[in-house]
C-alpha cells in the first residue's frame, strides 16, 4: 500500500498532529513530486464524489418515475351515517348551485372570450412530422409566446401566399395575445371575406375580439355577428349560440 | 404517508442498513422543488433535477456529518440548498462565473490547504484529469468502484466492512487506497 497516498488521506482526515501537518503543507510547496500526489489523491475523490453523483441522481430519476407511476392508494374507507350523507348532498347542491350562477350570470362576454381563447387558442396544434416550413416556425414561436416573431412568420407567409387563411387566421390570434385587438379585428374581417373556404372562422373570431375589446356598443356588435354566425351556420355557430342563450347576452 | 423530517433525519443518522431508505424518502418528499426551480428560476426540468439531486447529497452529508444543526427546518434548510444550486446553475448558463455555493466533498479538500500549498495543487487539478479518472472508476473492477463511492459517500471504513463484510476497518482501508493506486498507475501512465 502506498505510504503516500495513506499520508495524504491521513492529513485530510484531519488524523496529523500540527508539527506533521506544517510539514505536509511545506512538501506540497516545495516537493513536485509529492504535490503531484496530493493533486492525485484530490483529483480522484472528486471523480468519485461526480460518480456517486451519476448513480445517485440515476436511481433517483427512476425512484420518482415508480412513485409517479404508481396508483394513489385508497384510503381506509369510512363509515358514513345517513345525517352525513344528506350534508355532502346538501353540499353538493350548493356548490353546483353557485357554480352555476357564477357561469351563467356573472361571466361577462369579456371574461368568456378570455376563457375561450385560452382554452382554444393558448398554444396552437403543431403537425407531428417535424417540418420546419414558415407556418410551423410561427406556431412554434406563438406557443413559446414570441408574438412578435410569430408575426413576422405569419405575415409573410401570407404575403406571399394570399390565399393562406391559416396564416391570416393565426395573424389575427398574434394580434388578440398582444392585446392589440383593431387590428385583429382587421385580420378577421379580411379572413371573413376570403371565399371558397370550407370552414371560416372570421366572423366568429372577429365577435370574440369584440367582446374582448369590451368597448361601448362591442357587445352589441358581437352579438349580433353571433346571430348571423348561428343562423348561417357558420364555424363556431354552436358554442356562438351557447353565449348567446347566457344572460350578460341578454342585458 | 410521508415521514416527519425529525424521522428521516435519525433514520440517517441510524447506521448502514437504513440510510439508503431514508435517502431515498428524503429525495421522494421534496422532489416537487424541481417543479418550482423550473419556474422560479426559469430552469429546465433536466438542470433543475441536477440541483435538486445535488441539494439532497449536500443535505445527506451534512446531516450524516453532524453540521447540519438542526437550527432551520430541514424542508427550509433543503430549499435554501436548492436555491442556491439553482442560482449557481444560472450563473453557469449565463456565463457568469461566480459561485454562491461550493459543491461539497471532495472539491473542499482544496479548500482544507492553506493559500500557498493550495495555489501549487489547484494548478495540477484539470477539468480532464477527473473526467479522466471517472473513466478509470469503471475499469478497476465493481469492489474496487464500490469501496471507493461508499466511502465517498460517507460511509466510514468500519461501516463499510459491516455492509461489505470485510472482516474490519483496517482491511477495507487497505483496500480502498490499494484500488486508488490501481487508478494511480493507469493515470501516471497516460500523463
Amino acid at each position: 500500500m502506498s505510504d503516500s497516498l495513506n499520508y495524504i488521506e491521513a492529513y485530510f482526515e484531519g488524523q496529523l498532529s500540527d508539527a506533521e501537518k506544517t510539514q505536509f503543507e511545506r512538501q506540497c510547496v516545495e516537493d513536485e513530486i509529492f504535490a503531484a500526489d496530493v493533486a492525485f489523491y484530490i483529483t480522484s475523490r472528486q471523480a468519485s464524489k461526480e460518480k456517486l453523483l451519476e448513480e445517485k441522481k440515476h436511481s433517483w430519476l427512476n425512484l420518482a418515475k415508480e412513485a409517479d407511476s404508481r396508483p394513489v392508494a385508497s384510503t381506509p374507507g369510512k363509515r358514513f351515517t345517513m345525517s352525513t350523507w344528506v350534508a355532502f348532498a346538501a353540499a353538493a347542491c350548493l356548490v353546483f348551485a353557485v357554480v352555476f350562477y357564477f357561469l351563467n350570470t356573472s361571466v361577462s362576454p369579456r371574461q368568456l372570450a378570455d376563457i375561450y381563447l385560452k382554452e382554444n387558442y393558448g398554444q396552437l396544434s403543431q403537425t407531428m412530422d417535424g417540418s420546419t416550413d414558415s407556418l410551423q416556425l410561427g406556431i412554434a414561436a406563438y406557443n413559446k409566446n414570441d408574438f412578435n416573431k410569430a408575426l413576422v412568420y405569419f405575415q409573410s407567409i401570407y404575403q406571399a401566399h394570399p390565399d393562406n387563411s391559416d396564416a391570416k387566421m393565426y395573424t389575427g390570434l398574434v394580434y388578440l395575445r398582444l392585446k392589440d385587438h383593431d387590428k385583429a379585428i382587421r385580420e378577421f374581417d379580411e379572413l371573413a371575406a376570403m371565399k371558397n373556404l370550407k370552414i371560416n372562422s372570421g366572423s366568429f373570431l372577429k365577435a370574440v375580439a369584440l367582446m374582448q375589446r369590451d368597448k361601448a356598443n362591442d357587445k352589441t356588435a358581437a352579438r349580433n355577428i353571433l346571430q348571423s354566425v348561428v343562423q348561417e351556420h357558420l364555424a363556431g355557430s354552436e358554442q356562438a349560440g351557447k353565449w348567446l342563450k347566457s344572460a350578460k347576452f341578454q342585458e | 404517508m410521508d415521514l416527519t423530517d425529525d424521522h428521516i433525519i435519525d433514520g440517517l443518522k441510524s447506521g448502514v442498513a437504513k440510510r439508503p431508505f431514508f435517502e431515498n424518502e428524503l429525495y421522494l418528499k421534496y422532489k416537487y422543488y424541481i417543479d418550482e426551480g423550473c419556474r422560479k428560476f426559469r430552469l429546465s426540468n433536466d438542470d433543475s433535477f441536477s440541483a435538486y439531486s445535488d441539494a439532497v447529497m449536500s443535505v445527506i452529508h451534512n446531516i450524516v456529518k453532524n453540521t447540519f444543526e438542526e437550527r432551520a427546518q430541514l424542508k427550509t434548510y433543503l430549499f435554501k440548498v436548492y436555491s442556491n444550486k439553482c442560482i449557481d446553475l444560472v450563473r453557469k448558463n449565463t456565463a457568469v462565473k461566480q459561485i454562491v455555493h461550493q459543491p461539497s466533498g471532495a472539491s473542499d479538500l482544496l479548500g482544507q490547504l492553506p493559500d500557498a500549498a493550495r495555489s501549487v495543487i489547484e494548478k495540477m487539478i484539470e477539468r480532464q484529469r477527473i473526467e479522466q479518472v471517472k473513466r478509470y472508476l469503471d475499469e478497476i473492477g465493481e469492489n474496487c468502484k464500490e469501496i471507493l463511492l461508499l466511502f465517498e459517500d460517507n460511509y466510514t471504513d468500519r461501516e463499510i466492512a459491516a455492509k461489505l463484510e470485510y472482516n474490519n476497518a483496517a482491511v477495507v482501508k487497505t483496500t480502498r487506497l490499494r484500488c486508488l493506486e490501481k487508478i494511480k498507475k493507469k493515470f501516471n501512465l497516460k500523463n
